[in-house]
């Protein structure tokens, strides 16, 4: 049964791999005996095929590997963590699946998983919530917007194909309208998420970020959706201040 | 093959685009003018007011006593300041672009209004920003009406162009194509060119909201903001219904609306009984009579000027529908206009006009 793990009043947040990092190794650091080990993971990566019509492919790897040794072979193979399946050896036995969209499944040991397990990982998630939280003009404090950033290591815009991808997925996302202002040299978009009236601009004016101007109202549900959608769809980045 | 619809399409998004990049010049020139390079932040005590309205004098050569609302009011401290004026739409006929450049005399003037104590200050530069392919013509032409003896200022007085180049970045740049500054140190900089990181000033707080200025946008860029600021007004109540049932109706009235669109795209700042009206009621009424055309919004009863029905469900691709439906209406007034100067040419055939 699928559970998630924040009451459904609160606001949806994402986990992206560095937040599974995180709070895995919090797991491990904290768990008395054994080990934390991922039994299976589904991960998105991009498709180097200049032919390709799609843009990312997704793998799901069986395996039996330390948690910390995941992230070191996504990093490798720059690819981003869609959901894993984790057990616990050598102490309490429990295990289940944390997906990205912060909900699980647990097969053994719900107690315990829930408990160990799952409240860590949403302790981290709730911090990524306050980042979100206060970015529009009318609830930033200030009267002023708090725009964020997605900033890539390598330039994903000077491949000139990118950007046309990057705006088929903001089409995508979920019940959203995209007015495309302009689409080259520079991406400028605006965004209306229909769910809740959240507004944003979107530029794209370098190489390597994705700039999100947030306006009258951007709900941290929204914003942290619109994020993952990029960082899921498009390509992981890191979501920072701008 | 592209239809005259295509084409009409295409003049009107770069009519758009235009009018973005113009809110981005004045918001670029107010970047830069305040801009303190040494301590890499915004001069303390300077201020910015996109679109104040502020008095001309008995002396005003062109408008005396009058209230004028340039495009931008920089108050560098309480002895000077810069108005800067954004004149993007330039015709290619100096003929036709004399009157316009003649206006801007209007700012040389001690105007009232400014941030001070006595709403004066003792000096201010005027600035006309004008795209980079003009640039050249349009200094040209200063300096021809000013050896004609039909332009002149007291006060400095600049052309400023701005263009947008991508080399990686993209940037804006601003660059002084005639005349001077009073702040000799940003003059030189201007001279120079200077380029302005575009997600600085797309991501900058101050300004980030600004959509609108002086001038009216054109429509489809109007409605987009419309039906943003719509979105984000629903009640507690309407977003329910939109939930249950896909869509909700919404009644509007034009003055609450042009309400609404002024705090969320208009130029907001510490303006009092100065703060312009932008936009004027106007221009949201003619963007909401253009939703009723598209069958989104209802003009519930026409006894009751200035209320709107607007239809809030998910919409593809709004801003394209908003630019095709306003380009087929501009095609069909200029094919009118095309057929009424035939008739004119052809007298003896006007009384077959009508059938």
């Amino acid at each position: 049964m699928l559970h998630r793990f924040l009451a459904p009043d609160l606001v949806r947040i994402y986990l992206q791999t560095k937040l599974y990092a995180k709070s895995f190794a919090g797991i491990s650091r904290r768990m008395n005996r054994g080990s934390l080990r991922v039994m299976e993971y589904v991960s998105k990566g991009l498709i180097d095929d200049s032919d390709a019509k799609r843009g990312v492919q997704t793998s799901i790897v069986h395996t039996d590997m330390a948690q910390a040794e995941l992230f070191e072979v996504l990093s490798a193979q720059r690819k981003w963590l869609s959901s894993c399946v984790v057990v616990t050896r050598g102490g309490e036995p429990m295990s289940g699946r944390i997906m990205r969209d912060c909900t699980f499944t647990c097969d053994r040991n719900i107690a315990g998983f829930f408990g160990s397990i799952v409240q860590e990982v949403a302790k981290t998630a709730l911090v990524a919530k306050d980042f979100y939280d206060g970015r529009s003009s009318t609830t930033s404090g200030t009267g002023l917007v708090r725009p964020l950033r997605i900033t890539y290591a390598r330039r994903v815009f000077e491949d000139t194909r990118e950007a046309p991808r990057l705006i088929k997925v903001l089409d995508d996302w979920r019940e959203s309208a995209m007015s495309l202002f302009n689409a080259s040299p520079y991406v400028h978009a605006g965004l209306l998420d229909y769910s809740d009236g959240s507004t944003y601009d979107l530029w794209v004016a370098s190489s390597d970020s994705v700039l999100i101007v947030p306006k009258t109202v951007a709900t941290a549900d929204s914003i942290s959706s619109l994020c993952d959608h990029i960082c899921n769809r498009f390509e992981e980045g890191e979501v920072l201040e701008a | 093959m592209s239809t005259p619809l295509d084409n009409a399409v295409r003049k009107m998004h770069d009519e758009c685009n235009s009018y973005t990049d113009t809110v981005m010049a004045l918001r670029a020139i107010a970047h830069e003018l305040r801009w303190d390079s040494k301590a890499k932040a915004p001069k303390l005590g300077t201020e910015v007011s996109f679109g104040r309205r502020m008095q001309t004098t008995d002396g005003n050569r062109v408008s005396k006593s009058r209230e004028v609302t340039p495009d931008l009011v920089i108050q560098l401290d309480n002895r000077s300041g810069v108005i800067a004026e954004a004149k993007t739409a330039l015709s290619s006929i100096a003929e036709r672009r004399r009157s316009r450049l003649l206006e801007i005399q209007k700012y040389d003037d001690n105007l009232k209004g400014w941030l001070t104590p006595t709403e004066t200050v003792e000096s201010h530069s005027i600035v006309l920003l004008v795209h980079l392919h003009r640039d050249q013509e349009v200094a040209q032409q200063i300096t021809e009406l000013t050896t004609e003896g039909a332009f002149k200022m007291d006060r400095s007085f600049a052309v400023v162009s701005f263009a947008v180049i991508t080399q990686g970045k993209t940037y804006f740049t601003l660059s002084l194509a005639h005349g001077s500054l009073l702040d000799r140190e940003k003059e030189a900089r201007l001279r120079r060119r200077t380029p302005i990181d575009m997600e600085h000033l797309a991501g900058n707080p101050e300004f980030a909201t600004l959509k609108l200025y002086d001038a009216p946008p054109p429509v489809p860029l109007l409605m987009d903001l419309i039906q943003q600021c719509i979105a984000s007004r629903l009640t507690p109540e309407q977003r329910d219904t939109f939930k249950d049932i896909g869509y909700v109706d919404v009644p509007v009235r034009v003055e609450v609306l042009t309400r609404w669109m002024a705090e969320d795209y208009g130029p907001r700042c510490r303006q009092g009984a100065r703060a312009p009206e932008i936009p004027p009621r106007s221009w949201v009424h003619d963007a909401m009579d253009r939703f009723v055309e598209l069958g989104w919004a209802k003009e519930p009863d026409s006894k009751a000027y200035g209320l709107f029905v607007y239809t809030y469900k998910r919409r593809v691709k709004p801003f394209e529908k908003f630019l095709k439906h306003c380009a087929q209406i501009q095609l069909e007034l200029e094919q009118k206009k095309v057929a009424a100067e035939s008739w004119e040419s052809l007298p003896l055939f006007a009384h077959l006009k009508d059938q």
